[in-house]
């Protein structure tokens, strides 16, 4: 296997590889970085260019991007609050109060550094599970994708704590809302109101460009001024300090890491979800969790750690069944049946350098690109002394439009428009945004793989008990229900001494 | 006005999703028994959980007691901006996006772009101007030149 | 039915296209959508993308041929999008029969006729469809699925109720004696052959080319294919199990327009999508998995619809359930 390694560097450590792969990334950057663009415009761009090339050139110029994206994703949710990607809408949740505190440099490093470090915890644990992965994949039938969906909106819905009420109502409406659509299972289409925009549902990426961006710049506009006031704290931002404070939590990076890897390589889950899983299991773990959604760096260094972690594994179920997990790995899928590499359990014996070859192209550009983000971290993070008056409308067309070029649909803008209201009254409300968002990504799919495990089991529940997943995964979800019981009684004692 | 000690809008976000949660939920009985197993029981916890969040706004110890438990930390908005801001972030946006859908991405930009500089932002007419033009063009140069997108036309040109 | 197509259809409409082209020299001088109701990743969606780069080559002027993936509502939303369009040439799908049928009668005729879509040609040659199992499954031939059918209603692995892969396993499984339940909701075909050999149902009724890979890589095993003359060495063919009518059981991908579109862009369309499939690329990529191209004429993909759906017409009560 290491000579397998080995031939996968050896090939892209050529001029030619290297240039493409340094487009891809920069390409990469960009794209991630307007929102509603992303991976999958970037590669839906770049296939037809590389009818020219070699497989192993094409594979390096697609794992440029796909490396690249979440940096990009990263500076725009961290300056603006406006999400690149879907992903990077948890790093919105803590990097942007970051920013309002003059701290936009201290966030972007630390994004950064986690993108990286994650990255490369990603990459050793794919590479260490790829020999096993179609067993892997094999693992998660719909009883245990049923159950994961269940464990993240628990994992979600506790870490709002000191407003779980509100949490959960914000989840029970966010499924209300991922309900909407045609229904694989029966063939039904609901709660469309005949409207032919609603079929596929409510798209996830303009709600969350409403939902975080454009609630943000309607927030902008009522309370006018910067997004910081404190050009001070600006202009001493140290591209350096951002990267100390990711070896500080290096806990937090390596539990986002190990999140995103595990998620990544589930089929059909997606890197929203690690996201926001890792970004709720750091506030569970946390001794301070009501400082979560403040500014605290360890909910930019959390989600960021597993958004790059998840770029590696999610190749698995992509190449090893071609099942994608995302519309990027959808597009990607195109660009290797384009150059005659079929994604299926053939492609893993036969094309074993191509494969770590892209992996190895992947890791690179996220190293790369985390590299550029920390260089540019002072001068980007001037963007937050922008008037709110030039800056509110700009970002509100950019956003808008972006949400237009998502697949060319003037149903995103309406759709936005309506998830920034929404989003402006979450937060002017105080329900959070968190638990509503995990929902819409997990409802849908929670529903399809409940009714596919009781056509399985004819309706019999006792299946989850027989299947060792999902006793792992029961065994889960009942220490999360169980575990604040047991914090408030470990409190209780230690108040009464203290009386 | 209050209703069990609470000013009666501060109510209203929990009745504005209730109303909603009520739509959803009598829609979803006009479904087939396997297509509603999902949503309307969901529906039914969110209405049990919206009521339990109408009590824990009332100043009864009934109240206090879900305060207590299931939401120590939320926090009832001050009025600190005057209602008509609030309304006017949200009506520019409307604006917006139905200028976008109705007149296409080159006409609605530059003129919601010139007008909140111009007339929220009060910036002076040349300023406006050569704010929204760099930033339509930007815009067309990005999506339209560089990603060969073709930009909304709008409805009224042609536009679906 | 294959081999009574001919390419005289083709080259008559071509030289059609010829004397038109000259008449009609303005078109395209814009992009062309290329709607695909299908998700994107798939089989269907990989054609789509092989040949849209070629097409591109072969238009009279140099545009894009995009392709968009609207899959939602079993792509029937994709199909009235393609129907509604402006008939004017910048607007085609590709659309899978039977599916798109049974989706028609399923939805109502929500938005769309298909037989009033212009068609343009097919997109290769039709597919057929085999019976698989897991490797790991305890099933080794067709009688033991036959016999387990007996004692259980034997599980399989499907689309939602609206595809092609669904209506081909509502019938087979008719044909050949077995009694069914199908787990739907599966989102392409990579995903429910991927659920068969994971044992969420006990065997799945899939187009050869999905199957073929998986048989390679020794992760699936076919119990029976319903081609007239089998192509899996040792595993019984429609012919050997006395079911010709499994033969009838086609997976077809037809490419067509708006209805009421000019004859002239009509002609100018179809002659590109014929050279487009018939370009050395094309060729060789479709080959990587399994899809011979084969030029027709509009002509001709209406009366392959005509004969496939008068065949799936006969079972109708059966899919509606």
């Amino acid at each position: 296997m290491l000579h397998l390694w080995l031939s996968g560097i050896g090939g892209l450590l050529q001029a030619r590889e290297l240039m493409f792969l340094t487009l891809g990334m920069a390409m990469g950057l960009f794209f991630g970085a307007i929102p509603g663009l992303g991976g999958a415009t970037a590669l839906a761009l770049l296939t037809p260019l590389t009818y020219g090339l070699d497989p192993f050139t094409a594979l390096a110029l697609a794992g440029g991007v796909m490396g690249a994206v979440p940096m990009g994703g990263s500076i725009t949710a961290i300056l603006l609050n406006a999400p690149g990607s879907a992903p990077s809408a948890a790093t919105c949740l803590d990097g942007h109060p970051l920013a309002q505190q003059g701290k936009a440099g201290l966030a972007l490093g630390a994004a950064a550094s986690a993108n990286a470090i994650g990255g490369i915890i990603g990459t050793i644990s794919v590479l260490a599970i790829l020999p096993i992965a179609k067993e892997l994949v094999l693992l998660f039938g719909p009883p245990e994708l049923f159950l994961l969906a269940v464990l993240g909106l628990i994992v979600v819905a506790t870490a709002s704590r000191g407003k779980m009420l509100r949490g959960l109502i914000a989840g029970t409406f966010g499924l209300m809302i991922s309900f909407i659509g045609y229904n694989d299972v029966t063939g039904a289409l609901r709660f469309t109101a005949g409207i032919a925009y609603l079929w596929d549902g409510v798209h996830l990426v303009p709600a969350l460009i409403g939902l975080f961006a454009v609630a943000e710049m309607i927030n902008l506009s009522v309370k006018g001024g910067a997004i910081t006031k404190d050009a001070k704290a600006v202009a001493i931002t140290s591209m350096t300090s951002g990267l100390l404070e990711t070896f500080r939590h290096w806990r937090t990076v390596v539990r986002g890491s190990l999140v995103g890897t595990i998620v990544g390589a589930i089929p059909g889950v997606g890197g929203t979800v690690a996201s926001f899983l890792s970004y709720s299991l750091t506030v569970q773990a946390s001794k301070n969790p009501e400082s979560f959604g403040k500014g605290n760096i360890e909910g930019v260094i959390a989600p960021e750690a597993a958004i790059n972690a998840k770029d590696c594994s999610c190749l698995i179920p992509t190449l090893a069944f071609g099942i994608p997990g995302g519309v990027e790995m959808a597009v990607f899928m195109g660009l290797l049946v384009l150059h005659g590499l079929q994604p299926g359990p053939l492609m893993l014996i036969d094309h074993q350098v191509e494969i770590y070859g892209l992996i190895w192209a992947l890791t690179g550009s996220c190293v790369l690109a985390s590299f550029l983000g920390l260089f540019l971290a002072r001068p980007l993070s001037k963007l937050t002394l922008i008037d709110s008056e030039i800056l509110v409308p700009t970002v509100m067309s950019v956003a808008l439009v972006g949400s237009y070029a998502v697949d060319r649909n003037i149903g995103n803008v309406i759709v936005t428009a309506i998830f920034g209201i929404l989003g402006y009254l979450m937060i002017r409300f105080d329900y959070p945004r968190l638990t509503m968002v995990v929902a819409l990504v997990l409802g849908a799919a929670a529903e399809r793989n409940f009714h596919q495990t009781s056509m399985m089991s004819d309706g019999n529940l006792s299946i989850y008990l027989h299947r060792n997943v999902c006793l792992v995964l029961l065994i889960g979800i009942v220490a999360l229900l169980v575990a604040p019981l047991f914090r408030g009684l470990k409190r209780a004692p230690a108040a009464g001494l203290a009386l | 006005m209050k209703l069990f000690g609470t000013p009666l809008l501060d109510y209203l976000p929990a009745l504005g999703l209730a109303l909603f949660t009520a739509a959803f939920l009598a829609t979803s009985y006009t479904y087939s028994a396997q297509a509603r197993a999902f949503p309307a029981p969901v529906a039914w916890v969110t209405l049990a959980l919206i009521a339990l969040d109408l009590v824990s706004r009332t100043q009864t110890s009934a109240g206090e007691a879900i305060r207590r438990h299931l939401n120590p930390g939320a926090h009832t908005p001050e009025a600190s901006h005057a209602l008509d801001k609030h309304l006017a972030a949200a009506l520019w946006l409307a604006v917006f996006a139905v200028a976008l859908a109705l007149i296409g991405v080159l006409c609605a930009v530059p003129l919601y772009m010139f007008a909140s500089l111009r007339f929220q932002g009060r910036r002076a007419w040349f300023t406006s101007l050569w704010i929204s033009a760099v930033a339509t063009g930007a815009l067309w140069l990005l999506f339209a030149v560089l990603l060969r997108l073709e930009l909304y036309p709008g409805y009224f040109f042609g536009g679906a | 039915m294959i081999d009574r197509l001919t390419r005289r259809g083709f080259i008559l409409t071509a030289g059609a296209a010829a004397s038109l082209l000259a008449a009609d020299s303005d078109y395209p001088n814009k992009n062309i959508d290329f709607i695909i109701p299908k998700a994107p990743g798939g089989g269907f969606d990989n054609l789509v993308r092989v040949i849209a780069p070629s097409l591109e080559k072969y238009l009279p002027h140099k545009v894009n041929v995009v392709p968009d993936n609207i899959p939602a509502g079993g792509g029937g939303k994709g199909i009235g999008q393609l129907y509604r369009a402006r008939p004017d040439g910048y607007t085609i799908g590709a659309i899978d029969i039977p599916g798109s049928f049974i989706l028609q009668e399923r939805q109502g005729g929500a938005g769309f006729d298909l037989n009033k879509i212009t068609w343009l040609c097919s997109m290769g040659k039709p597919e057929y469809f085999c019976l698989g199992v897991g490797a790991n499954s305890p099933l080794k031939t067709l009688a033991d699925l036959q016999a387990l059918s007996k004692t259980r209603p034997v599980k399989f692995t499907s689309s939602g109720p609206e595809g092609t892969a669904y209506g081909a396993t509502v019938i087979g499984t008719k044909l050949l004696d077995i009694r069914t339940q199908l787990i739907t909701g599966y989102k392409g075909s990579s995903d429910f052959v991927v659920g068969a050999i994971r044992g969420d149902g006990d065997a799945v009724i899939a187009p050869v080319t999905s199957l073929r890979p998986m048989l390679q890589s020794k992760t699936v095993r076919v119990l029976a294919t319903f081609e007239p003359k089998g192509t899996f060495p040792g595993i019984p063919d429609a012919a050997a199990l006395g079911k010709p009518e499994l033969g009838q059981i086609l997976l077809e991908r037809l490419i067509g327009a708006p209805p009421a579109l000019p004859p002239a862009i009509k002609a100018i369309l179809s002659a590109a999508l014929n050279k487009a499939m018939a370009d050395p690329q094309t060729v060789g990529l479709a080959k990587k998995f399994e899809v011979e191209m084969a030029p027709s004429s509009p002509e001709q993909a209406v009366a392959r619809i005509r004969e496939n759906a008068a065949f799936f017409a006969k079972w109708k009560s059966s899919l509606m359930v």
